[in-house]
């Protein structure tokens, strides 16, 4: 796994799609004050620990299932999986290269967000506290995704759109589940970070065992 | 030891075979040819082989492992169909991301070293998407042979090769397969290519292996003769078998070893026996494998 890891995470900073969707994040915050109509009083930090932020698991979802799908695609799947007839390695791969992916476009967005409030000059000075906790606690939601998402994309293997939309309608089933504010932000922090561990270990095997089936060659 | 065993290999899709009850053999050390028409299963098998594809039913093994065991597969350099590249990478990204899978110990010098071999180093900058189909090639049997394998799968390694292009592969192969030991598995419709470095052949069609012979087996059964045919084959006969080695056959009468057809037409003048065709028959690869073709075609 770790040298499928680092190949992955060599590609992810050498693609340009990458930082595209950081960017889109990063303008994601301002456009939606922009077209709610503008107030003086933008909470730049609000942005970060509020509901609409949940999108960026789609717009990451959506990243993963091009990252995986171009190696479907390219056939650069026959270098790997012809070198390791173990799948596991390749999904959990994926799935931390896809959550620190994830994790970038999470910094986009944030950035973007803080960018804008300083433009607006918002207030920068209460809850910063909630606005760190909400961001740990995406960063380890991104694994947990993330590992459904090596899932899906790993059931279309080179049908990049059918797992564009697969990741989609997966994303809105959950996202639901994400809003619920469960305790402080500290504790939804910690659970977080949980549940993106326990994805860790959960989803490469589940990965696995849909790989081990198909042919990795349409 | 044989680096690859298959054993009743089969594999289909949507119910039609593509490969049938095929085993397959092939030793350490050998180049093996593996042969056949369009469709008639060789890259299908290749993948089976390389674990890109799930077999229907059968085993493979490498050697006398399973071919799932990580460590023999971890030796395997593949090109299969298509070199497997990024095409908005460059030449060098993409042969970085395999070395990285290899987990090849410096990686710069060995990315170096195989540019080298295909001389493809001054483009090693390129977008892999703008290059030429020859340079792709070379490109995908460059990444084969990164970090030393044991085992070289190639599928139409040459296809799309200039002359010079051909040549250094083949060298590349012999070289590869004499000083390091590297067994090699390659397809290609190039049988005359081929011919010059293949140790061992194996001849698909539809899925069926028909047949698997050694190099030097095959050129026994295809050796050049003069195919003589007289108004009295039986005295004619007769006559040259004490001068050279013959055979009798449905076409005529084989005549081995006297490359001068003029001289076996004067002689035969001589005796008086009246040459109605004389022709010399260069057998080689092709026509072999065409003469098999033909009669399981009738089989
Ligand atoms: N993914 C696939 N789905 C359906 N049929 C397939 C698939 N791959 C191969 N086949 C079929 O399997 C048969 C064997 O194909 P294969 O590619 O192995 O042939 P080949 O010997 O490599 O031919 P060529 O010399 O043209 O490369 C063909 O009839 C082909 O149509
Ligand atoms: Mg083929």
């Amino acid at each position: 796994m770790n040298a499928l890891l680092r190949r992955d995470i060599y590609r992810l900073f050498r693609t340009p799609l990458l930082y595209l969707f950081m960017l889109c994040a990063a303008v994601i915050p301002g456009s939606m004050s922009v077209m709610t109509g503008f107030e003086p009083g933008y909470d730049a930090w609000g942005q970060v620990s509020g509901l609409f932020s949940a999108g960026i698991f789609a717009i990451a979802g959506v990243f993963l299932a091009f990252f995986i799908g171009n190696d479907y695609k390219s056939g650069a799947v026959k270098n790997i999986f012809s070198l390791f007839p173990k799948k596991r390695g390749y999904a959990a791969a994926k799935l931390i290269t896809g959550a620190v992916a994830g994790i970038m476009i999470l910094l986009g967005y944030v950035l973007g967000a803080e960018v804008f409030g300083v433009f607006t000059g918002a207030d920068f000075t209460s809850g910063l506290f909630d606005m760190l906790c909400a961001v740990v606690a995406k960063a380890g939601m991104m694994f947990l995704f993330s590992g459904i998402y090596v899932c899906v994309a790993a059931l279309f293997r080179n049908k990049v759109w059918f797992s564009v939309f697969g990741i989609l309608a997966v994303t809105m089933l959950f996202i639901p589940a994400l809003l619920i504010t469960l305790g402080t932000p500290l504790i939804m922090a910690g659970l977080s970070i949980a549940a993106g561990v326990i994805g860790l270990f959960v989803f490469p095997g589940i990965a696995a065992l849909i790989m081990k089936r198909l042919d990795a060659l349409a | 030891m044989n680096a690859i065993e298959t054993h009743d290999l089969c594999k289909s899709f949507h119910g039609i075979y593509a490969v049938e009850n095929l085993n397959l053999t092939v030793p350490e050390g050998a180049i093996y040819g593996f042969i056949g028409e369009n469709g008639s299963g060789k890259s299908t098998t290749e993948k089976l082989i390389c674990g890109l594809l799930v077999p229907t039913h059968g085993k493979i093994k490498l050697y006398g492992k399973p071919y799932r065991n990580p460590a023999e597969r971890a030796q395997i350099g593949t090109l299969i169909e298509d070199p497997a590249c990024f095409p908005g990478s460059t030449v060098y990204q993409n042969m970085m991301m395999q070395a990285l899978n290899l987990d090849v110990k410096d990686p710069e010098d060995e990315i170096a070293r195989v540019l080298d071999l295909v001389q493809m180093t001054e483009h090693a900058d390129k977008k892999f998407g703008k290059c030429s189909l020859g340079m792709k090639q070379r490109i995908g049997i460059a990444q084969a042979l990164l970090g030393h394998p044991k085992l070289l799968v190639l599928d139409e390694p040459i296809n799309g090769l200039d002359t010079e292009g051909c040549r250094i592969v083949r060298e590349t192969l012999q070289y590869i397969n004499r000083e390091e030991g590297v067994t090699i598995l390659i397809t290609s419709h190039i049988l005359d290519e081929l011919s010059k470095i293949a140790t061992h052949y194996g001849i698909i069609k539809e899925g069926r292996l028909i047949q698997q012979i050694r190099a030097e087996q095959m050129s026994e059964r295809c050796r050049d003769h003069i195919l003589v045919r007289t108004a009295n084959d039986m005295k004619a006969f007769g006559f040259l078998r004490r001068q050279f080695e013959t055979e009798t056959s449905e076409s005529g009468i084989k005549v081995y070893g006297e490359p001068d057809s003029m001289k076996i037409s004067a002689m035969l003048m001589e005796e008086q026996i009246p040459v109605v065709q004389l022709e010399t028959k260069r057998i080689g690869l092709e026509e072999y494998y065409i003469g098999i073709m033909e009669e399981a075609r009738s089989a």
